[in-house]
């Protein structure tokens, strides 16, 4: 069951109006290495979870994420709303706006659909965690990709905060792991 | 509502219907259950058993002959399965995942700790690109 | 006195401490120290946002606020709302 917070994670109050840095962003919200894929995938994955402690995880893992999917949401949303007709052709964001308007939408940074073939499950602890920390691994990847795009340090700095949460939930799957591989044998979960 | 003496008679008539096509079931699912327990009943013979029936020995028996049955299937009692024996095999070399461990210690403040998007100074790793022209919190303006 | 938006930064700073440690809590649920802090700033936040709740209105929906503000919940600033620098 989820509630609600009124306000966000980070504070978000951006100056910019790159809005050819908006069409970018939107990949950490709909776009396969993005924050709705994080927490989609790991709110899933915890159902079938055999450990407690990966139930735990996942689930508080995937609450966060979901605290992060806004956060770009509100990036993007700053950024675009004050925009001109002429200035989001010129960011290439005139084909979002045919089909969008000056709405959010979970696409990656060209316009692809998110898609559940983002995720996975496979029902096996050992491999759901892998998916996992590789999953943290891209999403701190593309989150320095976007900051060498730009010289903003108010977007700089939101990126940094999110990178930084990938790098620690990376050690956090990773410890989760390691207490499996480590106190149980590999496959004592399988109920035949 | 009263129920008529016809009434009834059809009630009964289902009920022995329903009962009848349960207990068809029942039976199929009995074969099923003996068909699967016959199969299984073959790991006992000689063929089948770990030797010494001690699981530690599987290990050495599927090294040396990974063909045997036993290696390969579901055993009904599991003591005689050397297939579910491979939840004791250990090999020395498989990757692993290795995360060092972290210490409950050296934490930022809680205004730094927002900005460097953690508590754990151990795993702070901040991305030092060029052309960062930082050094300001935002939420200060 | 903080004014509101300084009230919330530091619900947010509180807040967040507690989601790392969580986090650290979920596979270290054994640690003593993490245990101590953690309950500390809990009930931290808790001050902060019942002080926060009685001045500018619920945080939380569904009843769970600590006071219930129905005009309040839906007219206050939602958070992708551009503060626009504010220091309000």
């Amino acid at each position: 069951m989820w509630y609600y917070v009124k306000t966000l994670q980070h504070p978000v109050n951006l100056k910019s109006t790159d809005l050819r840095m908006a069409k970018l962003l939107i990949t950490q919200y709909g776009g396969p290495d993005g924050e709705l894929s994080a927490a989609l995938r790991y709110l899933n994955q915890r159902y079938s979870m055999p450990t407690n402690k990966s139930k735990a995880l996942l689930t508080d893992i995937g609450t966060e994420e979901m605290a992060h999917v806004e956060i770009i949401a509100t990036m993007v949303h700053q950024i675009m709303e004050n925009a001109s007709i002429d200035e989001i052709k010129k960011a290439g964001l005139d084909g979002h706006y045919a089909d969008h308007g000056k709405a959010l939408f979970y696409t990656d940074a060209t316009g692809n659909p998110w898609t559940a073939t983002y995720i996975q499950a496979k029902g096996d602890i050992i491999a759901d965690l892998h998916e996992d920390m590789n999953a943290e691994q891209k999403a701190r990847v593309t989150y320095e990709w976007l900051m060498n795009l730009t010289d903003d340090a108010q977007i700089k700095e939101i990126l940094g905060f999110l990178r930084e949460r990938e790098v620690v939930h990376y050690q956090r799957f990773g410890e989760a792991l390691m207490d499996v591989q480590d106190n149980t044998k590999a496959r004592d979960f399988d109920i035949l | 509502m009263l129920r008529g003496k016809d009434q009834k008679k059809e009630y009964k008539d289902e009920f022995k219907d329903i009962k009848e096509e349960l207990e068809d079931l029942m039976d199929e699912f009995k074969n099923k259950k003996n068909y699967k327990d016959n199969m299984m009943v073959s790991c006992k013979s000689s063929k089948g058993t770990c030797s010494q029936g001690k699981k530690s020995n599987c290990l050495e028996d599927c090294l040396n002959d990974p063909a045997k049955y036993s290696c390969n299937v579901f055993c009904k009692d599991t003591d005689e399965n050397c297939y579910e024996s491979y939840k004791l095999f250990n090999p020395p070399i498989y990757a692993k995942a290795h995360i060092q461990v972290q210490p409950y210690k050296n934490f930022f403040n809680l205004d730094d700790a927002i900005i460097a998007g953690t508590i754990f100074k151990d795993l702070y790793d901040p991305y030092c690109n060029s052309g960062y022209v930082g050094g300001k919190r935002s939420y200060d303006e | 006195m903080m004014n509101k938006h300084e009230h919330l930064l530091e619900i947010q700073k509180v807040q967040f401490a507690l989601v790392d440690l969580n986090l650290f809590l979920d596979t270290h649920p054994e640690s003593e120290g993490a245990k101590k802090d953690f309950a500390a700033l809990s009930s931290e936040l808790k001050r902060l946002i019942w002080d926060y709740e009685k001045k500018y209105g619920p945080l939380t929906n569904f009843g769970s606020a600590y006071f219930q503000n129905p005009d309040a919940w839906i007219n206050s600033p939602w958070p992708w709302e551009n503060e626009k620098g504010g220091k309000r």
